[in-house]
């Protein structure tokens, strides 16, 4: 982070970004003083400070390690999408104990470090010794109340749940100041997939899934490539085959059954029965006796290849078959350098994929979230009560 | 086989999707290639699409201008001026070379027919190796007076000619300001545009309304529900909308001799702005729609009163003086202006528009080069209030307990935002006033690199969405309006010239304009 230099050895301390204890009140107070120097600073024509400020954004961790790279990623949050950010983490340790600090992230506006934009950083560290159900509870609503303290009025509250776990009591206390949530429930699936059944109770709230961004590429790919046909004529799928670049636990990943979901939630579909042989095989009909895009049903084939070229999506090749004007034809897409390589009737199209560092400042940059997320995450997650039963089964 | 159940035509797996509309391929021929436009502005601007991956995956760039250069050439030209003037892009190296290798070149002479057959060849050559067939578009980065002969020429060699329907809008014509330099040469111009292409494949690029503020006038006023029930003589007492320069001719003078302010500025660029701030609300953002209620806002300006032109036109030329500490010459100093020049570079007006929305609310409009600042604005006045309860008297006479009026203030530039100015008590056991700005900077609220003017326009062109480029009536418009006062300037030679000295805000007679009505401008 590029900062300027000031003159007030106080305020460059809070700049630079050194923590100072504070409790909530005191941090309140450090942040009205801030900016009041800052003015001053400001009317002494020595460095211009300007608050930037469009939301609060609140990031929730369960692990002490995380501060450093949580702040970095603040840091270029910032950036693009000044905000209050809130980090909070709360973790097991050997003793209870609850901190918070406060600091600014500045970045210089102009080539002669005359300006600079400002946004606060708090931090509230929460340790506690006891994990027992009630104690669980206790701590939320510590971490809650701190934080329900320290959000700006009148600006949305958006949460990003960074947590590899989720836990409905914890969470529950948050739900009712936060206006949007932010989660991975591909992070969350490969964590426990129960944990995201115990999710399904809280899509009341707008929620941006990080999985369904990371999907984007692929889904826009599929979308754009199909176009032409929904529009000139009639199209009926026949088959879909997904494969996977690593062997997960199961004989399919998340994002592959998500981004089956997504398919068949759109176009109204719903799950039937699972043929399991050598790969999975999950088959689609019709909700409606009448579908204009499958004639009976739909079989959609998942498969697991190793391939270290493939990004950190774990999709690795699509193919789509379907019938047009009577004619069998499909299209098939892959990763290839990190872009998404189209291929129909040997035309190649490219388009680029992995925004995987950039999914969370480009969700906070998105004003238009995308529904569908939460319809295909309702589906996902019947489809995967009933898979993980017949699993156990 | 499966049978045919209903035909479909929405793509459901489209839903969630931002839409972002993505151009069809193309091929685009830029006249004046070697020129500072090209290098500055549109080949940043096109790589800057290319990196944000708003260009199809095929695309191919001409160079052309008169100067012989081999395409190699002009690729290492604009690679260096990438490096010069797109200095906020970073590029990676792989992408450079990827939008370089885009790029082409074929020497025209203008008026040499032969020549406009071998840029045919060109376009064709690329046609088979990009699988097109006319996804043209020719940009006029050329003085206005070889548009003539580019359109004439295009047409002659089959480059040109009427696109067959509404859906089909090529091939594409675009052409910088000046629109003519009067109405005759305007129509003149439409004429010749008409003849080869079809309106809808004309964009006369105006970058004002590519500026991300100028934009926004539209969703302030039509996404807010608080400004609009203001927005009328009921409650707006004046509007001023200012366009203030600190740079002189820069070695244009030659051109600005023909020009001067009023047809620089005034003709496109204010009365833009004046449509956005005046207009009515349109039905939909559909492109025609929105150019319509703009075109209304010039069908219903008061003529102005060319007997007491001094009343509502005021002109003024600089002279010698200083701009941020340091001397600068006088128009006339110039270099390629007439030592005798009676070419104006201030103009005020002051306009009324005749309708039951704006009926006797002025619109003082200005534009200057050499002034104090360099500031572009646009600001709502609003009346004061209609009781004073806060009696100056009681407070001594501060200054601070005199209530200002509430003004809203759109900043076009250097600074995008929108500010606000509000009366608030000050801290205190007594009841003193102050006005304070509520400040909305767009640089400061998002912090997201803002694109450039062209960028946008070039993006819209590509698209097929012509709401952001002045419409051929707007422009016949704005010449009928203003004809009539630039020529009485032209044939007064006697007026008092220079007026105002460079780093002033233009001459005192400006300020009389709007003392007359008990305005003043503000202060910047």
């Amino acid at each position: 982070m590029k900062m300027a230099k000031t003159t007030n050895p106080q305020i460059n301390e809070f700049l630079h970004g050194k923590f100072l204890k504070f409790d909530i009140q005191a941090i309140n107070q450090e942040l009205r003083q801030f900016w009041i120097e800052a003015q001053d600073n400001n009317n002494n024509n020595q460095l211009s400070t300007t608050r930037a400020c469009s939301n609060n954004l609140i990031i929730l961790s369960d692990d002490f390690k995380n501060e450093d790279n949580l702040a970095d990623l603040i840091d270029n949050i910032m950036l693009y999408s000044p905000c209050r950010a809130i980090l909070a983490i709360c973790a097991p340790a050997c003793d209870d104990s609850f901190e918070a600090y406060a600091s600014a992230r500045c970045h210089v506006t102009d080539s002669n470090h005359k300006k600079q934009v400002c946004s606060e950083q708090i931090t509230l560290k929460q340790a506690y010794s006891n994990a027992s159900a009630q104690n669980f509870l206790k701590h939320s609503l510590e971490m809650a109340s701190a934080i329900a303290s320290l959000i700006l009025q009148d600006l949305p509250v958006i949460m990003w749940w960074h947590s590899n776990t989720f836990s409905q009591q914890y969470f529950q206390p948050f739900g009712y100041f936060i206006d949007t949530l932010i989660i991975d429930t591909a992070k969350i699936f490969n964590s426990s997939a129960e944990n995201l059944y115990e999710f399904k109770d809280c899509l009341k709230l707008p929620v941006i899934d990080l999985t369904a961004t990371r999907l984007l590429p692929w889904r826009k790919s599929i979308a754009y490539s199909l176009d032409a046909f929904f529009k000139s004529d009639s199209i009926k799928f026949t088959s879909v085959r997904i494969i996977n670049n690593k062997p997960a636990k199961f004989n399919y990943s998340y994002e592959a059954l998500y981004l089956a979901t997504w398919f068949t939630t759109l176009l109204n579909l719903k799950f039937v029965r699972k043929i399991e042989a050598t790969d999975l095989c999950l088959i689609f009909d019709r909700i409606e006796p009448v579908n204009q895009y499958i004639n009976h049903e739909l079989p959609i084939y998942f498969s697991c290849v190793p391939n270290p070229k493939a990004c950190d999506n774990n999709i690795v090749k699509i193919s789509i078959f379907f019938e047009h004007n009577n004619d069998e034809k499909n299209i098939e897409y892959e990763v290839s350098n990190n872009e998404i390589k189209t291929t129909f009737a040997n035309e190649q199209s490219l388009s680029k994929i992995c925004l995987n560092n950039n999914l969370i400042i480009q969700e906070l940059l998105n004003s238009n979230h995308d529904h569908t997320c939460l319809k295909t995450l309702n589906q996902v997650i019947d489809l995967l009560k009933v898979l993980m039963e017949s699993h156990n089964a | 086989m499966p049978s045919l159940i209903s035909k479909s035509s929405v793509n459901p797996l489209l839903e969630g999707l931002d839409l972002i509309k993505h151009p069809h391929p193309f091929i685009m021929v830029i006249f004046g290639a070697h020129g500072d436009l090209a290098k500055r502005k549109l080949i940043p601007a096109l790589l800057a699409l290319f990196m944000e991956n708003l260009l199809p995956q095929k695309f191919a760039i001409i160079g052309s201008s008169r100067t012989q250069l081999s395409s190699l050439e002009f690729q290492k030209l604009m690679r260096e001026a990438i490096e010069k003037f797109a200095t906020d892009l970073n590029p990676s190296p792989a992408e450079l070379t990827k939008f370089i290798s885009k790029l082409s070149y074929c020497p025209v002479n203008i008026d040499n027919n032969a020549d406009y057959l071998n840029l045919r060849k060109a376009i064709q050559d690329l046609e088979i190796t990009l699988n097109l067939k006319n996804q043209n578009v020719f940009y006029l980065s050329t003085p206005p007076s070889l548009y003539s002969p580019i359109i004439k020429n295009l047409n002659d060699v089959g480059l040109g000619g009427k696109a067959s329907s509404d859906a089909n809008i090529w091939p594409k014509i675009v052409v910088e300001k000046p629109f003519g330099r009067d109405l005759q040469t305007c129509k003149e111009l439409d004429n010749q545009l008409h003849d080869v292409f079809n309106e809808n494949q004309i964009y006369r690029i105006d970058h004002y309304l590519g500026k991300e503020t100028v934009q926004n006038i539209m969703v302030l006023r039509f996404a807010n529900a608080i400004f609009e029930p203001l927005w009328n003589y009921q409650h707006i007492n004046n509007i001023q909308i200012t366009n203030a320069e600190t740079l002189g001719v820069e070695g244009r003078g030659v051109y600005y001799e023909e020009a001067g302010a009023m047809r620089d500025m005034v003709q496109n660029h204010m009365f833009q702005l004046l449509g956005m701030v005046a207009m009515e609300a349109p039905g939909s953002l559909d492109s025609e729609a929105i150019r319509d209620e703009k075109a209304k806002v010039l069908r219903a300006l008061r003529p102005l009163d060319l007997n007491n032109l001094e009343q509502c036109a005021i002109s003024g030329q600089y002279g010698a003086g200083y701009i941020s500490g340091a001397s600068v010459v006088g128009y006339r100093e110039e270099s390629g202006v007439d030592q005798n020049s009676q070419t104006e570079t201030f103009v005020a007006l002051k306009l009324y528009i005749d309708n039951w929305r704006w009926a006797n609310v002025p619109f003082y409009v200005r534009s200057g080069k050499r002034l104090g600042k360099g500031i572009t604005e646009i600001a709502i006045e609003f009346n004061r209030v209609p009781h004073r309860i806060f009696n100056d008297e009681n407070y001594f006479g501060f200054n601070d307990s005199i209530l200002a009026a509430n003004t809203l203030v759109i900043q076009i530039q250097p600074d995008e935002g929108i500010s606000l100015k509000l009366m608030v008590k000050q801290p205190g056991t007594t009841t003193h006033l102050k006005a304070l700005n509520m400040d909305f900077k767009y640089g400061q609220a998002f912090g997201t690199r803002t694109p450039s003017a062209y960028e946008r326009l070039i993006l819209d062109c590509l698209l097929g969405d012509s709401t952001l480029f002045s419409r051929s009536d707007f422009v016949n418009l704005s010449w009928a309006f203003l004809d009539p006062v630039i020529n009485l300037w032209h044939t007064n030679t006697q007026k008092n010239f220079p007026n105002y000295e460079a780093g002033s805000w233009g001459p005192e007679s400006s300020n009389q304009l709007l003392a007359n009505q008990g305005h003043s401008w503000r202060k910047l």
